[in-house]
Formats: structure tokens, C-alpha cells, sequence
């Protein structure tokens, strides 16, 4: 790669559009947790959207570069500097050899994405698309789902708290799955459920009564009850909100999520 | 494995599970008829070769495919419910014209150690089921097993059914490490270890060979039939050896 790691950060990684046609053995599919900053970061700079990305978690790897390049950073704000100089997110910014990239504290947002590429861009990306993408992440609107097989096993009580009740990102989050705190949910009678398939976004119910939202490294198949899965479009936003992050949910039709997500790639296919 | 119409034990309920996958399932019961047919339904859905769908999980009673929504959308005439049913109602109308058609699956042997220091819960399953070590490892051998899925850990394979006479609860707390290669049963399933990882299964034994890497992947898939054979520690040792153990 065209950089080195000076000193390692928690959880930073190397990450596509994930591993698909192998969730049958077990595998899992992976990929990045925020697809619309990965896709904008390859965008500004001109790759391919769906190019490997460095996915970065708070603290940070600190980064010193080994040639002349570009860079775009988007996605959560951690305050990036460039030998000691602060640089703007979501632009293109070039690099010289030896440069050093580090991050100094979270502003906003979970998970900041590094794509890097040696040509640079030909042309620069449409301000109103890094606009949009903004606004969509970074923004207190409901949490849309569609609901799952396991939605009607839930009590009344249950369903109006998901509907009207607000929830909480906790520490349990990581690649894996979001686990909320919120009210006690339960099914309306102790039932056991034989695993099937499970998929970015799923929300589970726990033994606990609460959720777990499943993200990019999800297990392929889940014996919990599933109540339903967040729609595409929706999981950047969750993937970086901070922890105790208040969320509400909302409903969702498959029509809506299936134009908002074609949308949204419409954009960055343009 | 043979799929006969008359076998039918229920019909397929399909749930769009969120926007980019679909539920198929049938009754919610561990059997090997009901997830030989899902099998069966997976194998029709890839012969189609629709290349829209990304992903195919066959479990115990159910099939779940995973779609990229802009190659669906533009393939499909329908909605995505009406394409669900399309595809079972062609897997129905296939069945009535084939009346009885093979799945070609492997056929797997899985070498097994049983000495007690594998096999760690081996005297005490013998002491609750009031039977011997040597029965235990008799009737654990005796059958041929059907992988109803693979999941938890990459590779780890679901198989039954164990019999009845030997069936145990998986454990109340599970071991926090498990070694790989070690072989388990719990309820009506029995499963190896890909990997060292934590694991309630009560464990019987260990195999000597490699069941996950990542490169060559998995050694079973959803619907291969696994059959166990007991092989001495000298025997285990000697195998280890030619194997690249992946810990």
C-alpha cells in the first residue's frame, strides 16, 4: 500500500463492498459499515465507488504516506491533520512523500474512510451530492425499518414501544451488531426460533428484551427473533452515530427504501 | 438425496426480508425431509443462474436470498413478491414433471478420535444415559448425518439427527475455549469445531482434519451427507501430521 502505519488504532481495517456468495459456508460477507462515505471518498477522488477504502475507528491509526498521492477523507469528522496542519473532509487533498496523516478527537460521527488514488480526479464531484450525503448521515430523522418474520410474535406493548419510544446506541457496538438499550420487549408468548438468514440490518430481540442491530460482520444465519431490518439507505446513519445516540424508529414500505436506495446511486453513478 | 412430491410436508411462506433479501419457509421444525427440500429448492433457484441474486443461505426449514436491488429491478416485470412466488411456483411445477429427482451431494467421512482426552464429556453423557463409552461412540458412528446448514463460524456445519438414544442438552454455560477439530453433540445435532472458540456442544471427540482454511474454504456444504469413523490416537497423530491444521 501507499501508506504505513505509524501507530495502530483500535479497529481500523481495509474494506469493499463486502464478500457476497459465500454466506452458505458460513462466511461472512463484511465490507464497509457506511457505504455512502466509502462511495463518496472513492467519488471525490474519482475510483471506482466501490474501491477498497481504510475504514477508521476512533482512536485512529496515525498514517505516514510512502509516495506522492491523493486522499479524501469523509464520513465521521475526527479532526484529520496533515503534519500538523488541519485539512478539510471530504475533498481531495494531495500528498507528498513522507507526509504524516493523524487524527486528533471525534467531532461527530462514528467512522471516518481514507481512499486514496494516484491519478487524482479529472473532474470535482458535485458539491449538492456531499451536501446531500451530509444531511443524510448526520441528522435526528426516525431510523426506517420494514418489518420482519418475528414482528407479529410481538406483544402490543412491545410494537408501541418500537413505534413510539426512543432507544440508545450502547458500548456494545462494533462491526458485529449495535446492541440498544431501551424499554424490555417481549413476544407475546416464549417461543424458540430454528436460525435461518439474517442480513445487514436486521434487528434481533435478544433474551435480554432488547435489540441488536446487525452490521457489516453479521453471522450468516440467527436464531433470535427477527422483528425486521433497517432498510439500506438508513444503516450509514446508524453505523456512525456515537455512543448513546438517541434513535427512534419508523416504518418503511419496500417501494421507498427500493427508490431511495437507486436514488442515491443514481447519484454517484452520474 | 431423493426429493419425492409425495414427501411434501408443508408448503413454502416467503417473508421479503427487508429490502435486499427474501425468506423463504417452510414448517419450523428440525427434520431432514423439510431441509432436504429446501436444498432442493436452493439447487433449482442457482440453476437458474440469476445473477441479480448475491447470496443463497439454506437453513434447517428455510432459504434466504440475498439480491442487489438495482440488478433485480431491472431484470424484473413484477414486484419482488410476485417474483418470490414465480420461483417457487416453478419449483412446484419442476417437482409434478420430475417426480422424483436425485440431488447429487457429497458424501463425506470424517475420521474421529474417541479417546477420553478428546472426547471430554464422553463419561459423563455415558453416566446420564446409562450406557457405556463404547455404545456412545457405536451409535455416534452407525449413522450417516445430512448438514442442514453451516453457520456460527465460517464452516461450522449443523448435521443430523443424532439418535435419540444418545441426545443430550448443549451445555447450560458454555466452555470458553473449545479446541478446533473437536467433534459435538447437542440436542438432535452433532457438529465440529472449525476453529479453537468458545462453545456449549458436549464434546465427544476430535478430528484430525481440517474443516475450515481459508483458502480451500469449507469441507461441508449445506446438504452433504457426513458419516464418522472412529481411528486410534496413533492414527490421529499420524494424520495431524499431513494436515495444515488451521487453529
Amino acid at each position: 500500500m501507499s501508506f504505513k502505519i505509524i501507530k495502530k488504532g483500535i479497529a481500523d481495517s481495509w474494506q469493499d463492498a463486502g464478500n457476497y456468495g459465500q454466506q452458505h459456508l458460513g462466511i461472512q460477507v463484511g465490507g464497509y459499515m457506511d457505504f455512502l462515505s466509502a462511495q463518496l471518498a472513492n467519488k471525490i477522488l474519482g475510483n471506482a465507488i466501490d474501491q477498497q477504502v481504510f475504514e477508521i475507528h476512533f482512536p485512529a491509526s496515525t498514517i505516514e504516506f510512502e509516495e506522492a498521492i491523493f486522499i479524501a477523507i469523509t464520513g465521521a469528522n475526527f479532526i484529520p491533520v496533515l503534519n500538523e496542519k488541519s485539512i478539510s473532509i471530504n475533498e481531495c487533498i494531495k500528498i507528498n512523500k513522507g507526509d504524516q496523516l493523524q487524527f486528533l478527537q471525534p467531532i461527530h460521527g462514528r467512522i471516518a474512510y481514507l481512499a486514496i488514488s494516484k491519478k487524482g480526479p479529472k473532474e470535482q464531484v458535485n458539491p449538492e451530492l456531499i451536501e446531500h450525503i451530509e444531511s443524510s448521515l448526520f441528522n435526528t430523522s426516525p431510523i426506517r425499518f420494514i418489518p420482519g418474520p418475528a414482528w407479529n410474535d410481538l406483544t402490543a406493548g412491545s410494537i408501541q414501544h418500537i413505534m413510539e419510544t426512543s432507544f440508545q446506541t450502547t458500548l456494545q457496538s462494533n462491526r458485529m451488531g449495535f446492541q440498544l438499550a431501551g424499554p424490555h420487549l417481549s413476544t407475546i408468548e416464549p417461543k424458540s426460533y430454528l436460525s435461518s438468514g439474517v442480513t445487514k440490518g436486521t434487528m434481533q430481540l435478544l433474551p435480554s428484551g432488547q435489540i441488536i442491530i446487525l452490521m457489516a460482520d453479521h453471522q450468516t444465519i440467527g436464531g433470535y427473533p427477527n422483528l425486521g431490518q433497517i432498510i439500506l439507505v438508513d444503516l450509514p446513519r446508524l453505523a456512525q452515530m456515537a455512543h448513546q445516540t438517541p434513535i427512534h424508529f419508523r416504518l418503511c414500505n419496500l417501494t421507498t427504501a427500493h427508490e431511495q436506495f437507486q436514488f442515491i446511486q443514481t447519484q454517484f453513478t452520474n | 438425496m431423493k426429493i419425492n412430491e409425495n414427501d411434501k410436508k408443508s408448503s413454502w411462506q416467503i417473508h421479503l426480508l427487508g429490502d435486499h433479501a427474501i425468506l423463504f419457509s417452510l414448517k419450523e421444525i428440525i427434520d431432514t425431509a423439510i431441509n432436504a427440500e429446501v436444498h432442493a429448492f436452493n439447487y433449482f433457484i442457482q440453476s437458474k443462474n440469476i445473477h441479480a441474486i448475491k447470496d443463497f443461505i439454506p437453513a434447517y426449514h428455510s432459504l434466504t436470498i440475498v439480491y442487489d436491488i438495482i440488478a433485480l429491478q431491472k431484470l424484473l416485470q413484477q414486484s419482488i413478491h410476485e417474483f418470490a412466488q414465480s420461483l417457487v411456483n416453478e419449483f412446484e411445477q419442476f417437482k409434478k414433471e420430475n417426480n422424483s429427482f436425485a440431488l447429487t451431494t457429497n458424501h463425506i467421512k470424517v475420521p474421529v478420535c474417541y479417546e477420553l482426552d478428546f472426547g471430554i464429556d464422553l463419561e459423563k453423557i455415558a453416566k446420564e444415559k446409562n450406557c457405556s463409552v463404547k455404545e456412545i461412540i457405536e451409535i455416534h458412528t452407525s449413522k450417516t448425518y445430512q448438514v442442514f446448514c453451516v453457520g456460527f463460524l465460517p464452516g461450522f456445519a449443523y448435521m443430523g439427527k443424532v439418535d435419540e438414544k444418545i441426545q443430550v442438552p448443549r451445555h447450560a454455560k458454555p466452555r470458553p475455549l473449545v479446541s478446533a477439530g473437536s467433534v459435538g453433540i447437542a440436542g438432535a445435532q452433532t457438529g465440529i469445531y472449525p476453529k479453537n472458540s468458545p462453545g456449549g456442544w458436549q464434546i465427544i471427540g476430535r478430528t484430525p482434519i481440517t474443516i475450515f482454511d481459508p483458502v480451500q474454504l469449507a469441507l461441508f456444504a449445506p446438504g452433504d451427507m457426513v458419516s464418522f469413523y472412529p481411528i486410534s490416537l496413533d492414527e490421529f497423530n499420524s494424520l495431524q501430521k499431513e494436515t495444515n491444521h488451521v487453529i
